[in-house]
């Protein structure tokens, strides 16, 4: 099958998921009993209003029609980018979300890039000396970490460092008191953030590229390269994690999930303005347009992480494109 | 070890396209950001960083609200001052108000201020398309009239006392709005007004920055930039206060005792609100005054004053707080008394046959649940000390924390926990929560009262022009409420704020139950003082 | 590999024990304050100190732990019912229904399981039974893909073609030839699954969206107490956490020892 073709058909198939996706959000919003004037203007304010008032704001809201009717509406404006306007500041909702993105993608990339050479490392380095102290120690965290709460993590990083040795900040971006923008002082406040999210992403790496390098490492060309007496570190980087890397490449695409729902919970605790804290923010306030936006863009992304993967196989691993079909 | 050094020299470089990214992303505004040297910086931390910044859909609607002006304002001791407005009359009947405007006032734009603005602003108050929370304090209004450029005349159709003190709202220019829909427009993001402080950046989520404006007509402000950091968690923003990162921060009683030190300052700002259980009376088991006025005995109020405020608040018995200038000192008061709450459930009929510690009354036990608003802490630990009171007299109470969307349909037949504030007149709000007329619908008279003589006293009070004759009415009203307690009140609160001490000039303002930027401690930001 | 299996399920039931007995070995009510005894560091009183309202943590504890457990178990049976269910129907008839099923999943699996637990508990509000229905709603297609690839394996092995051969309906294959088969990896699967739903209540608690305070869980008595640690008070953050840890770690233990124990062949990549 001919590479264009193959992107083709894997990225078409996406669509039909956006549409479930879009379907499933807006049912659970719909058919929830929370009343989306009341959580907007907050009750007292709601109870001021005549209602009639109440009636035409609903209106403007669309919110009268009935609910097939809503969700059509919504989706024919969601095709022309617009996911409606923000209930809580009137504004938007993709402007509202859009100027969030920044923050996270520095969290979560920073965060990939930890668990992308934590895991790497780690991996390679305890299959390289199986069943030592070492392998040992680095199974045994693993496996702590894996079933650690990254909220519990991130209190008692933060109680350590901040509270008790003061040594890193507490909380947001940057100091309030710094005017402008410096890059050590977004580095100082991303440390502890980004290190909560590595630590409670990569052990589940960390365990799988050390079973597939184990794997490799038992292989016949493993054998035969160690008899021709080509050195270790050859062996170990050029020919086992090589072969190693390709299914561990996959699950670096599936990896976004994690991610996500770890930047979630972080973003919340270390008050870090990114669209994880507006989902939060916005769930809690019942804003429709900006949790559907932000559904939407969240699955988006994991779907693209997906795709990527799926991409970024086929380069590895030649096989699949003349293999046919890789399902 | 060369796949290392790749990988390293890879994670550096994506880390600096990531790092260089953000500052592209925010960085529309880098020119008036960057501040001059030598500027005296404020920060501070209020509890909300609030949605929008206009008047007009709710932003200050008590004042105070930084970019903007009203034609009045409240002082130091909630005495309404002229603002925007020079002087006013009042007609006798009290249907008529006539201002007379300052000349000298600019927008921060440059164009002149004018009686058209007012217009404009009331106008869109009253246009039923905006769905304005203060529309309902402009309902008796009639026409607005423009008599010269700096004249406005208001005429009511009925008399409505408090009126004068709704004409805090902010003013926002007419040149700027006219024909744009107000609910979406770019304004809402970055005002434009006539306050102490002109708008500069607002980042969501993180921090909003305001400067001086040079020209303001009460004088230009000492400081000279003010940065609001939005801290969700009240924790963090004590941490942020003690490391100096902030400079004043809003903060519960409890942590605000823990920020106390040479450096840092503890204000405390009285409010006008109170906390209470809402019993309804359609249920019947609350239909007895006499188990509301046990319950009212039996809760240790100045213990949930002492533990749980940390002192910073006083019991209540009505929804009026001592410092209220139409506060009566006569009520009743219910001080704590477990005995006279026992008598009075006796005298009741309720009676433990079956010795478990519960009362009962025609073999049917004394039992009720209590909802609260779960997202607070405070709710539950009031609700979970009333509990352990409760049970001490033979009370059973079960708690439900719930969130207030569960609580609205139970609230008129199960006892709910409430937070009102009486603050500015007494009509407000205490209108909406004691007159029958508003019984069954939503969060207006939650307890389902219902006194012809209580519907009475507060029409009386709102049509009555007179300060004196308007203070006896409402010492009638708290009275009644005292007797009856269609709601059992239990504290009047305090809010705290910690500030560093090298901010000078700081005047303590009775505050509602807002704890955003307008109120409380930041009302009179602009007379704040940082000296070398 | 066995010391696994053993050393996750001793724990594990140690803990059950303590929930359990929770009455006869708490001497102090997990949620009726006491104003007086409020911020006690740990003592021999107070195993693990008390709380801003007097209330002894160790109680909290013990009593959080049932809330906790019946969390985690009631989800592994409803998405284990769900996940065997969807699997074994999806695998079995194939073709359209299976077409479906697995466009299904893979809606739900294109949304992180916290994103989604957040939207919904925000919208239909927290509350255990709301928070048991939405970690059974996104918690079950893990079972429901291994359930599934393991009948499309068993549907062209030798007993099955010859059970249909001669003429047994699709009812009795399923439950007879099917069920039993499957029955392994989903319980290695439920166990897992009690790890994932003890940590999704934890953290859902504690952002304010599962079970509401006044019944302590463990999460939630994090989420009420998290107050206090940045001042210096940790032990009422520290010892629930340590709780969920040691308790998540042993039903991973567990899952792993039986996935050894059931599925040997299988057993070679130990992630």
């Amino acid at each position: 099958m001919d590479l264009g073709r193959y992107i083709f058909k894997r990225g078409s198939q996406l669509l039909p998921l956006l549409f479930g996706i879009s379907i499933l959000a807006f049912l659970l919003i719909h058919l929830s009993p929370v009343d989306p004037v009341e959580a907007c203007l907050g009750k007292e304010e709601a109870s001021l209003l005549a209602p009639e008032d109440l009636a035409g704001l609903r209106a403007s809201w669309g919110l009268d029609r009935p609910l097939y009717g809503q969700y059509f509406i919504w989706l024919a404006h969601v095709f022309q980018g617009d996911f409606g306007i923000s209930h809580l500041s009137g504004r938007p909702a993709l402007a509202v979300i859009a100027e969030r993105i920044p923050a996270t993608l520095v969290l979560m990339g920073t965060g990939y890039l930890l668990v992308v050479v934590l895991s790497i490392y780690l991996g390679v380095t305890s299959a390289k000396r199986q069943d030592t102290f070492f392998d040992h120690t680095c199974t045994a965290l693993s496996f702590i970490f894996y079933s650690t709460p990254n909220f519990w993590l991130a209190l008692i990083l933060v109680y350590l460092f901040s509270v008790k040795l003061g040594l890193l900040p507490v909380c947001g971006m940057a100091s309030p008191k710094a005017l402008t923008f410096s890059l050590p002082e977004l580095g100082r406040h991303l440390i502890l953030p980004a290190a909560v999210l590595a630590l409670s992403t990569s052990p589940w790496y960390i365990r799988f590229l050390r079973a597939s390098m184990l794997e490799v490492l038992a292989l016949d060309y493993i054998l035969l390269a160690r008899a021709k007496g080509l050195p270790e570190k050859m062996i170990i980087f050029k020919h086992a994690l090589r072969n190693a890397l390709l299914p561990f490449l996959t699950l670096l695409g599936l990896a976004f999930p994690h991610l996500i729902g770890g930047a979630v919970v972080i973003e919340t605790i270390f008050a870090w303005p990114g669209v994880g804290r507006l989902l939060v923010e916005s769930a809690l306030r019942a804003d429709y347009p900006v949790v559907m936006g932000l559904t939407f863009l969240f699955s988006v992304f994991v779907l693209l992480g997906n795709f990527l993967a799926d991409i970024a196989y086929l380069f590895v691993d030649p096989r699949i494109r003349y293999g046919g079909e890789a399902d | 070890m060369k796949f290392w050094k790749k990988a390293f020299y890879l994670t550096g470089i994506l880390l600096v396209i990531l790092l260089a990214s953000l500052p592209a992303g925010c960085g529309k505004q880098k020119e008036a950001a960057t501040p001059a040297a030598k500027e005296k910086v404020v920060v501070i931390a209020p509890k909300y960083e609030g949605d929008h910044l206009n008047p007009v859909l709710g932003y200050g609607r008590y004042g105070g609200s930084k970019f903007f002006n009203g034609l009045v304002r409240f002082d130091e001791n909630l005495n309404l001052v002229p603002d925007l407005a020079e002087s006013w009359e009042v007609s006798p009947d009290g249907k008529t108000y006539t201002f007379k405007l300052r000349p000298d006032v600019k927008w921060h734009d440059g164009k002149e201020f004018t009686a058209h603005d007012v217009k404009f602003t009331y106008e869109k108050i009253r246009d039923p398309n905006v769905a304005s929370p203060l529309k309902p304090f402009f309902d008796f209004v009639e026409e607005i009239t423009v008599v010269d450029d700096h004249t406005i005349k208001i005429q009511l159709s009925k008399p409505y006392a408090p009126f004068l003190e709704k004409l805090v709202v902010g003013i926002v220019p007419g040149h700027l709005l006219e024909g744009k829909d107000i609910k979406t427009a770019e304004f809402n993001q970055h005002p434009v007004g006539t306050g102490p402080f002109k708008f500069v950046e607002w980042k969501k989520g993180e921090k909003l920055v305001m400067v001086a404006n040079q020209e303001y007509f009460r004088g230009k402000p000492k400081i000279d930039r003010v940065v609001v950091s939005f801290i969700p968690d009240e924790n963090t923003r004590l941490l942020q206060v003690t490391k100096g990162e902030v400079d004043a921060a809003f903060l519960p009683p409890k942590l605000a005792a823990k920020a106390q030190s040479e450096k840092i300052k503890i204000y405390t700002v009285p409010t006008g609100e109170w906390c209470g259980l809402g019993l309804p009376y359609k249920n019947p088991l609350f239909q007895d005054i006499r188990l509301r006025q046990a319950i009212a005995y039996a809760i240790d109020k100045q213990a949930v004053v002492d533990r749980i405020l940390e002192g910073k608040g006083e019991p209540a018995s009505n929804p009026l707080r001592s410092n209220h200038r139409a506060y009566n000192p006569e009520a009743k008061k219910y001080p704590y008394d477990p005995e006279k709450a026992k008598a009075l459930l006796a005298g009741a009929g309720w009676r433990d046959t079956n010795n478990d510690g519960v009362l009962e009354k025609a073999g049917k036990p004394l039992r009720f649940t209590l909802l609260y608003a779960a997202d607070d802490v405070l709710r539950k630990d009031i609700c979970t000390a009333v509990k352990t009171d409760l049970k001490k007299v033979g009370v059973d109470v079960e708690l439900a924390g719930l969130s207030w969307d569960q609580i609205k349909p139970r609230m008129d037949t199960d006892a709910t926990l409430f937070f009102w504030a009486t603050v500015y007149d007494v009509d407000d709000p205490n209108y909406q929560i004691w007159h029958s007329q508003f019984i069954g619908q939503g969060w207006n008279n939650p307890a389902c009262y219902q006194n012809k003589k209580v519907d009475e006293l507060l029409e009386k009070g709102r049509a009555t022009l007179e300060e004196g004759e308007r203070k006896k009415i409402y010492a009638e009203l708290q009275q009644i409420l005292a007797e009856e307690q269609p709601v059992v009140f239990i504290a009047h609160m305090d809010h705290t704020y910690a500030a560093s001490t090298r901010i000078k000039g700081i005047k303590v303002q009775p505050e509602g139950h807002s704890g955003y930027l307008t109120e409380g401690l930041w009302w009179n930001l602009e007379e704040w003082e940082l000296p070398e | 590999m066995n010391k696994k299996l053993y050393a996750g399920a001793c724990f594990l039931f140690l803990v059950v024990f303590l929930a359990v007995l929770a009455p006869y070995l708490c001497t102090y009510h997990p949620v009726d304050t006491s104003l007086g005894d409020a911020g006690l560091p740990p003592s021999r009183e107070h195993l693990f100190g008390t709380d801003d309202l007097g209330r002894d943590v160790f109680s909290r504890c013990v009593y959080g732990a049932r809330v906790s457990l019946a969390v985690g178990f009631a989800v592994a049976l409803l998405t284990t019912v769900i996940g065997v269910v969807v699997g074994l129907v999806g695998g079995y008839s194939g073709g359209l229904i299976d077409n479906v099923l697995m466009r299904v999943v893979d809606t739900l699996n294109s949304l992180p399981n916290i994103i989604l637990s957040i939207v919904i508990l925000a919208f239909f509000k927290p509350g255990i039974f709301n928070v048991l229905a939405v970690l059974a709603l996104t918690g079950w297609t893990a079972t429901a893909r291994v359930v599934r690839s393991e009948t499309l394996s068993l549907k062209t092995r030798e007993f099955v073609l010859a059970a249909r051969a001669l003429g047994a309906p699709d009812a009795y294959l399923i439950f007879f030839h099917l069920l039993p088969n499957v029955l392994a990896p989903a319980l290695v699967a439920a166990t897992f699954s009690v790890a994932h739903a003890i940590l999704a209540e934890a953290t859902l608690s504690f952002l304010g969206l599962g079970i509401p305070p006044h019944e302590p869980s463990w999460g939630n008595i994090m989420m009420e107490e998290m107050d206090d640690l940045l001042v210096g008070v940790w032990w009422t953050v520290f010892f629930p956490g340590v709780l969920v840890i040691s308790t998540v770690l042993a039903v991973n233990f567990l899952g792993e020892g039986l996935k050894d124990a059931l599925e040997p062949g299988r057993g070679g990549k130990n992630v």
